[in-house]
């Protein structure tokens, strides 16, 4: 791969990449040194990679990866009264199911964030996280029956 | 609702673009890395050593991996592969109790069954966020499973992010040695799964699991096709005897403790095509492996 071709493949994906370090990391600066660290490493090891087709998938590890390191270096994960302003979407609707998720157990977070705000494939998601993807879809699952219970009970109190 | 997703988190701030292209225009052209491959004699002699071990395995008693294999409730035509089990040997309580349920999923229309839930249709009882239930029913019959074999079920999790924190949080001293990073969840009962990297002459990537006996967990692993896999029992570092299975994606390690079931998946194979480990596994690798765990840490 040359290094045109991974820095256009990199920027078609740098929303998916933002997206992912805000759903583990709570700092902008965090956000960005893990961001930078996951290129390095990819470009550093993408002849590991045999196909290109799961370059997506296979950055989005790596990104995980160095979230997590930043998190076991004394970091702590996202809280969202933390979030920064910028951040926030305009759209409330938006912002309150940003709110439920990031409130979420990360175990139902992660296949939430990967599968309806990034569009992976369930196999592609048992891949990045390394769980089954059986696992896969009871963590989707359940992590959905908790929004709708929660959305449910706000429109009933509202 | 479905617009929501996509605005959920907003636009990206300018820094961050800023950084991913001043990362980007850093990036040098290095030299493609050049693929280590054994030379042909070397696969006579490893085809030579299956032979030996297939035998040695036997005389230890020695339970196989085939043996481990259980249904797989998601299997289909274009995603299939054994799944086996991870609690335990083939007679144990814990090992049963999860091959009858996962026969019973496997009778059962899972999608219909959490669509129905979703719908309303039927209810999701409370208490069995970490097992497949997604009516009363299954709730029934995962009671009756558990009460058969005298199984708890789990309650809780919390996530830890090293190591020390584990062991701080379980009382115990660590036990994976060259460790550099080690996170994951650790049940109500000190089971646990972690994400976990070591070094010893490489780098291993894997995920470890310690699965207490007496609860009943339901987590499966995907080892493909369970009869590529070389196996043989190793006496580890620590005295523990492992079984240990060299497959061409991952490599299992197995101990069976006395008050626990360890299981390790390392990220890596044979084929050397893994995006964790992209070099080969070795027999000697693996068993290099075995003695970074100080299974007495994990009884």
């Amino acid at each position: 791969m040359t290094k045109e071709d991974f820095t256009v493949q990199i920027l078609d994906m740098e929303k998916t990449l933002y997206h992912i370090a805000c759903g583990i990391l709570r700092s902008e600066a965090d956000r960005e040194d893990a961001v930078a660290e996951c290129i390095c490493k990819a470009w550093e090891k993408r002849d590991s990679l045999k196909s290109d087709a799961a370059f997506k998938a296979w950055v989005t590890r790596i990104l995980i990866n160095e979230c997590y390191d930043i998190c076991r270096r004394g970091q702590r994960l996202v809280v969202l009264d933390e979030l920064p302003e910028n951040a926030a979407p305009e759209n409330t609707e938006a912002r309150e199911l940003r709110q439920l998720i990031m409130e979420m157990d990360e175990i139902y977070r992660m296949p939430i964030l990967l599968f309806y705000v990034e569009g992976f494939s369930i196999r592609e998601i048992s891949r990045i996280l390394q769980i089954p993807e059986g696992t896969v879809k009871s963590r989707l699952y359940a992590g959905r029956a908790k929004l709708r219970n929660v959305l449910q009970e706000e429109e009933v109190s509202v | 609702m479905k617009e929501s997703w996509d605005n959920i988190f907003g636009e990206v701030p300018a820094s961050f673009e800023a950084r991913v292209s001043q990362t980007l225009a850093s990036l040098e052209e290095t030299p493609k890395v050049v693929r280590f491959r054994f030379p042909a004699g070397s696969l006579i002699a490893a085809v030579l050593a299956v032979a030996v071990l297939a035998g040695t395995a036997l005389a230890t008693g020695f339970f196989g991996m085939k043996n481990l294999t259980v249904a797989d409730p998601y299997a289909t035509p274009e995603a299939s592969g054994d799944v086996i089990a991870l609690q335990g040997v083939p007679e144990s309580p814990e090992f049963r109790a999860n091959a009858e349920w996962m026969d019973y999923l496997a009778g059962l229309d899972l999608v219909k069954a959490a669509a129905d839930a979703d719908a309303g249709i039927t209810q999701i009882p409370e208490g069995y966020d970490f097992y497949r239930v997604f009516s009363q029913e299954m709730a029934d019959k995962l009671q009756e499973i558990a009460s058969r074999y005298a199984l708890k079920l789990h309650t809780g999790l919390t996530a830890f992010y090293s190591q020390q924190e584990l062991c701080t949080r379980l009382n115990t001293q660590p036990f994976i040695t060259n460790c550099s990073s080690f996170s994951g969840y650790v049940y109500e009962d000190g089971s646990f799964q972690g994400d976990g990297v070591s070094t010893a002459g490489r780098s291993y990537e894997y995920q470890l699991g310690r699965y207490v006996k007496g609860t009943f967990s339901e987590v499966t692993l995907n080892v493909g096709n369970a009869g590529e896999y070389e196996e043989w029992t190793y006496t580890t570092a620590s005295g523990v005897n492992a079984q240990l299975f060299l497959g061409p994606e991952r490599c299992v390690l197995l101990a069976d403790l006395s008050d626990s079931f360890v299981a390790v998946n390392l990220l890596g194979g044979t084929d050397g095509n893994s995006i964790f480990m992209p070099d080969p596994v070795t027999r000697e690798d693996l068993e290099a492996f075995a003695d970074l765990i100080d299974f007495t840490g994990l009884n």
